[in-house]
């Protein structure tokens, strides 16, 4: 309980106004694309130079939370997700949106970020040590099977048709293979010197997600209101939180998917919300409503987003190896001031992480408070006519991508693939499988390789990739999901032949 | 009567083509240890493409006879052409200055009232002044993020 | 005619920047540096010679008593260029970076070097000025806490009887890292498999999680989890002040020098002002040893060695000359 000893550091006037500052800060930079919480966090780290060691994480700490949650206000309102986490969250959140119920799917977001964050936070302080060791135990070939264990659900998410999904999904791993080859540091496909350091996974989402939405705006906007204006409409917020709380069963899927994710180091926290969504939709009593508006699609790929935030740090505090990206920047932060993590964290700087273990279960309710805050107020951002959210956007768009790694090549990537995207939308190949095949690619070559190499050393490669607990009930699961998609694609299949005849 | 381009043909035309492209480009004077995986997604791609392609043209996209969507080219080419402009002098000339002229076009292109519209014309530069003026307090002031400044800004 | 067009502006664009670039190099000579400056870093933010590079620029504004400049009399800012083991940005600093002094880059020895022996990069010791070095990084070569090796002779002893048995990680091709796992490979005349694993982090993990049997890491992030790893050996030509009790190499009778240690500094590209590179390469150095920043870099474990500008000249000569050759029998 060493915790409760350490809440008194936090309620300090200067903890708590950075507390809401960078909350505040980190809602508000996550909701605009570009900035992921990555991006935000290490756009803060230069800021904390100067603070004492406590204020600086808590600083970041917040940051990290709220930009995790930011993130999906842009994904609701303009269907833009402001980090790849928050693709799942457009799915569903937009479209309720686009019915009006944007400040109700606001409402769900905030609420489940908040159930699944501070579980996550739980799991961070009470189960610490055997994590840590478990997280240890997933090495090259346990995290190659995780990454096709991710390639499996690629065709069910996000598409009506398998076949499209996983052609969008194989299209993004060919996208990540642009680049130095991870083991033999050769170029690969470096047709242009705009390709030279691949294509960044943020570049990617931003092209992939805001063109199409620059271009469907322009598209419509000098035709009637109605068709791009969507009234943020009447909603309860205590009728929302309610409803949202009775979700049990999505809360329970995002939060468990998210902390799961979150341990495992290397797997990329910014695929919790998609898996979760999966699961969420695949466990749903109605799956047809997913994609339609389903405020269970939000709940779930809420929890599971910030529900990885707590977990990603076990690795990291104890073992110094981020769970998430974020998290590997949050390792420069620590030790910048001196924190180095391990035994010493817990014991000779006890003061300073359990400071800022706590700061982190504090800035969740400071997080939800001026969320829902800002959702009841975030009702004129729909009704920005369509040519300045457009104009709005396309500056954004290229501001954000710019500052990703200070890219002039990462814009005109994202210029180019947006505009690809946007033509392959009107035939029906959708972007998130794209991205999730970005991620997702570079996880499974990488450790492939490396794995590789391991194997060649030893007993060989085959059954390296094949021996111990964690490798065989992976490759089940996988086997699972592949059986799973083949019968709802012969399912599809069936009902669409009995409708022609 | 359907038409022969539907939307599930273009759709596995345009598959069939990235395929082509990704095939060539992965095997032809390649080293197979470095791009060992492009290959093995570029089959992938091919044979999954091959597949959709067969529904397509087999039997008529089963069923699914739409139409593609409609692709407004009048509305989208000054949008496109802004765009391009954009990018390319975007290094040049400066973020800042391009984002201004880039942002004012798009509001005077696809905005609802005349062009012409002085009330419309002078809320338009006002509110491109002040995104400009957000955007450069946010990135250059409080993020620092350093855009390249081209000759002009 | 849109051809046309383009010519002309780009005629126009190249006019202009070379007039714009005239004044500003001839207003330079004399008043430099009147404005803030930029140290481009070739790796992500957060990383290890991001941070000691912000750490060793903190002093730069610094004045004295009398409101007189100590050492380079602007504020340095770090903008970071990641991407491809660094390639990315070094590509643009040599290319594209304004040679007038207002851009650094920090340099990682010997990787810049290493890729601009292997790989077609548009940067090499030719076209770069050094102005000073911070920090200097060996390689230790660790294994996990439970590992079968107690000393570095063990681990070639098995090897020498195994070969190709053991895996080595390591942050990455043609790394530090890397080019001591060469050395040893050679200097032993064994036979070992290199696992690049995803930066330091990850080649870290890959030995802690007993994925590979031994691995090649900086010495101050080796230092620093000492509890859950050994360390056998150093690849420097002494023993490290952080790790008194651990051998180098050399003592051992394994004959590996120091070409893998990875030096970290500033540096300017070719066709800067003299003048530019005389007051950087005199400030710079007084910048690094400001007292505040050699506290902070004791405090974050960074190890520091402070060089001169002639002194890092030679240094990149001796580096440029052993990697070749060590990376000619390579091929």
């Amino acid at each position: 309980m060493d915790f409760l000893n350490y809440f008194g550091n936090v309620f300090t006037v200067y903890h708590i106004s950075l507390l809401i500052g960078g909350t505040f800060a980190g809602l508000v930079l996550g909701a605009l694309p570009g900035l992921s919480p990555t991006m935000a966090v290490a756009l803060m780290i230069p800021f904390t130079f100067h603070m004492e060691p406590a204020a600086g994480l808590i600083l970041l700490g917040a940051m990290y939370t709220a930009t995790v949650a930011g993130g999906a206000i842009s994904a609701i309102l303009v269907n833009v997700p402001g980090a790849p986490a928050n693709i799942a969250t457009a799915m569903d959140g937009h479209q309720l949106a686009k019915q009006g119920r944007a400040a109700e799917a606001l409402y769900y977001c905030f609420t489940s970020s908040f159930i699944g964050g501070v579980l996550g936070i739980f799991v961070l302080i009470f189960f610490t040590p055997p994590l840590a060791d478990l997280a240890l135990k997933f090495g090259p070939t346990e995290l190659f099977w995780i990454a096709i264990l991710g390639i499996t659900i690629i065709g069910t998410i996000g598409s009506r048709s398998v076949i499209k999904g996983l052609l969008s999904g194989l299209f993004g791993i060919a996208l990540s293979t642009i680049g130095a080859n991870p083991m033999l540091g050769e170029d690969r496909f470096v047709y242009s010197e705009h390709l030279e350091s691949g294509i960044h996974i943020v570049a990617a989402l931003i092209g992939l997600f805001a063109v199409p939405q620059i271009l469907t705006l322009i598209e419509e906007a000098r035709k009637d209101k109605n068709t791009s204006v969507h009234a943020l409409g009447e909603s309860k917020l205590v009728r929302s939180v309610v409803y949202n709380l009775k979700r049990f069963k999505a809360l329970t899927i995002g939060s468990l998917v998210g902390i799961i994710v979150g341990i495992i180091p290397g797997a990329g926290g910014q695929i919790a919300g998609l898996v979760a969504y999966d699961q969420a939709r695949k466990l749903s009593r109605n799956p047809e409503n997913f994609g339609k508006g389903e405020p269970d699609g939000v709940i779930a790929a809420e929890s599971a987003n910030n529900a990885m935030v707590g977990p990603s740090l076990v690795p990291l505090l104890t073992l110094s190896i981020p769970g998430s990206p974020t998290a590997a920047v949050l390792l420069g932060g620590l030790l910048i001031h001196g924190l180095f993590p391990g035994p010493d964290l817990f014991t000779i700087h006890a003061e300073v992480t359990w400071t800022f273990i706590d700061s982190l279960l504090v800035a969740q309710v400071f997080m939800l408070v001026i969320g829902l805050i800002l959702s009841r107020h975030s009702g004129w951002i729909m009704k920005i006519p369509g040519h300045y959210m457009a104009a709005t956007i396309f500056i954004l768009a290229a501001f954000g991508t710019y500052s990703i790694q200070s890219s002039y090549s990462d814009v005109v990537v994202m210029a180019t693939l947006g505009v690809f995207m946007y033509f392959a939308a009107k035939l029906g190949f959708s972007p998130a499988p794209v991205v999730l095949g970005i991620i997702l690619g570079p996880i499974a070559e990488d450790n492939f390789l490396q794995g590789k190499l391991i194997g060649e050393s030893g007993d060989g490669v085959f059954s390296y990739f094949t021996s111990g607990m964690l490798n065989i009930t992976m490759i089940i699961l996988c086997a699972a999901s592949i059986a799973y998609s083949v019968y709802t694609e012969t399912k599809a299949r069936k009902m669409r032949a009995s409708l022609i005849k | 009567m359907k038409t022969f381009i539907s939307r599930e043909r273009l759709a596995a035309i345009y598959a069939l083509v990235v395929g082509l492209i990704l095939l060539v480009a992965s095997f032809y004077g390649t080293d197979p240890e470095v791009y060992l995986f492009p290959r093995i997604t570029a089959a992938f791609i091919a044979v999954l493409a091959l597949i959709l392609s067969y529904d397509a043209f087999t039997h008529g996209g089963a069923g699914d006879k739409q139409e593609p969507a409609l692709v407004e080219w009048k509305v989208l080419l000054p949008g496109l052409a802004v765009g391009a402009i954009y990018v390319l002098l975007l290094e040049r000339v400066g973020f800042y200055t391009c984002s201004f002229f880039a942002f004012f076009a798009i509001c005077m292109i696809y905005g609802k009232r005349s062009l012409f519209d002085p009330q419309a014309f002078a809320l338009k530069l006002v509110v491109t002044v002040v995104t400009m003026i957000v955007l450069y307090v946010l990135f250059w002031k409080l993020l620092n993020v350093r855009t390249p400044t081209g000759i002009l800004f | 005619m849109s051809l046309l067009t383009q010519k002309f502006t780009k005629a126009g664009i190249t006019i202009g920047t070379g007039l714009l670039m005239l004044g500003v190099s001839v207003a330079n000579a004399e008043s430099y540096p009147d404005r803030p400056i930029g140290v481009m870093v070739a790796y992500n933010p957060g990383g290890a010679t991001d941070f000691q590079a912000r750490i060793a620029t903190l002093a730069s504004a610094k004045l004295d008593k009398d409101e007189k400049p100590i050492s380079v009399g602007q504020p340095i800012y770090v903008t970071n260029k990641p991407g491809a083991g660094g390639r990315k940005g070094w590509n643009w600093f040599a290319s594209k970076a304004p040679q007038d002094g207002y851009m650094l880059a920090a340099y990682n020895v010997p990787h810049f070097i290493a890729q601009s022996i292997v790989f077609d990069t548009k940067y090499s010791v030719d076209n770069l000025e050094p102005v000073g070095n911070w920090g200097a990084d060996p390689a230790v070569l660790i294994v996990g806490k439970d590992s079968q090796f107690n000393s570095a002779t063990e681990l070639v002893e098995f090897a020498k009887a195994n070969p190709d048995k053991v895996t080595v990680s390591g942050a990455g091709k043609f790394v530090g890292h890397h080019i001591a796992f060469l050395q040893l490979e050679k200097a032993a005349g064994i036979d070992l498999k290199y696992v690049p694993g995803k930066g330091g982090v990850g080649a870290m993990k890959l030995v802690k999680g007993g994925q590979v049997k031994a691995g090649f890491n900086n010495l101050s992030d080796a230092a620093r989890t000492a509890g859950d790893i050994k360390i056998l050996a150093v690849a420097d030509l002494e023993r490290h002040a952080f790790l008194p009790d651990v051998p180098t190499l050399k003592e051992l009778g394994i004959d590996v020098d120091n070409s893998s240690v990875n030096f970290r500094g500033l540096m300017v590209p070719k066709g800067t002002p003299q003048a530019v590179i005389d007051h950087l390469a005199t400030t710079v150095p007084i910048m690094f040893n400001d007292k505040k920043t050699l506290g902070k870099m004791k405090q974050t474990n960074s190890p520091v060695h402070i060089m001169n500008r002639d002194e890092v000249l030679k240094m990149w000569a001796e580096r440029q000359a052993a990697l070749t050759e060590l990376l000619a029998e390579l091929k």
